[in-house]
């Protein structure tokens, strides 16, 4: 009677074949998780971004209205004239719901010589290890007669070597979908990669092709826009008559 | 000064007499085609930018405005100041 609970008992030590029900089911949801999770934050990164370059966009319509604003005479340059002028400015092209306000705000009193406009407006806009059992251990059990011989066959039906074609077909699925998974992540991740690199490039473009020409056409005595788009569209800021040293410091 | 469009960039030609002396290059393959609009005594400078959603057809415009003489007027009213 002892010998056969004994031998029960080790048979089911033995029968551990791969993973329960539970566990698998636990492991998928885990790696599900982390899949949204990863998913969640490409779309954070994506959004992101794309505030970044709206903002950028409505940085540069705000210059505009700046280069107008502080193109006024100065007696004129109050709060009401810069909204006016910022009104004027489509931010809406670039911002979602976009909230702005204009100050001007007079120096004097500090002992500053001129009074400067500076409109504000927010650009708010609107990221297992799987641990398989050891070596099998060897039981010492010494058992007589019709018990030991349970005890043996118990041993070897349970004498694991290799694996069945259906466990390897799993878990050949099973890797596959996670290769897919993980090309198809890093697809993404190298898709958002070019296109922020290529929205970047641009915006520095604008950025710099925008200081240089408002400095060539603030310093020019004329210009002449030759009309039409591309190509052959041409501007001459004509800086001929242009006295010497009357850059701004 | 000359601005000039060749294909996909925006030639900045800065001359002395008949002799560029100097050639500055913008890439505006994504931001063309440009235009150039006079908006009394104002400059625009007029891109068209990529769309921030794919299948979008509408692009936005990118407006650069440059006061024509800003600085020489700068100049001109704080020589006068001086004068006086």
């Amino acid at each position: 009677m002892i010998q056969d609970r004994t031998s029960l008992m080790i048979r089911r030590r033995h029968r551990r074949r791969g993973y329960g029900l539970l566990e698998l089911t636990l492991s998928v949801i885990l790696l599900l998780a982390a899949m949204m999770m990863m998913v969640k934050m490409l779309g954070w990164v994506a959004s992101e971004r794309r505030a970044a370059e709206r903002r950028q966009w409505a940085a540069q319509e705000l210059s505009n209205a700046m280069e107008r604003i502080v193109s006024e005479p100065f007696e004129r340059v109050t709060t009401e004239r810069a909204s006016a002028v910022l009104a004027d400015v489509p931010l809406y092209q670039a911002l979602v719901g976009p909230e702005w306000e204009a100050n001007v705000t007079d120096d004097s009193s500090s002992g500053a010589p001129a009074r400067r406009g500076q409109p504000s407006a927010p650009l708010e806009d609107a990221g297992w290890r799987v641990g398989l059992s050891g070596p099998t251990q060897r039981l010492g059990f010494q058992g007589q007669g019709q018990g030991e011989d349970r005890v043996l066959k118990a041993t070897n039906r349970t004498r694991r070597r290799g694996f069945t074609l259906f466990e390897i077909i799993l878990v050949v699925a099973g890797a596959a979908t996670l290769v897919a998974t993980c090309a198809m992540l890093l697809h993404v991740l190298l898709r958002l990669d070019t296109v922020a690199r290529s929205h970047l490039n641009d915006a520095s473009t604008v950025g710099r092709l925008a200081r240089q020409f408002r400095e060539d056409v603030r310093t020019a005595a004329s210009a002449d826009p030759r009309t039409g788009a591309n190509p052959g569209a041409e501007a001459h800021p004509d800086r001929a008559g242009r006295p010497h040293g009357d850059l701004p410091g | 000064m000359i601005y000039q469009v060749e294909s996909d960039r925006l030639l900045r030609l800065e001359s002395l007499g008949d002799k560029v002396v100097r050639r500055e290059s913008y890439a505006i393959a994504r931001l063309g085609p440009v235009a150039f609009e006079d908006d009394a005594g104002f400059i625009r400078l007029v891109l068209l930018r990529k769309p921030d959603e794919p299948g979008t057809a509408i692009r936005p415009r990118v407006r650069i405005d440059a006061r024509v003489g800003k600085h020489r007027t700068r100049t001109l009213s704080r020589a006068s100041e001086l004068k006086s």
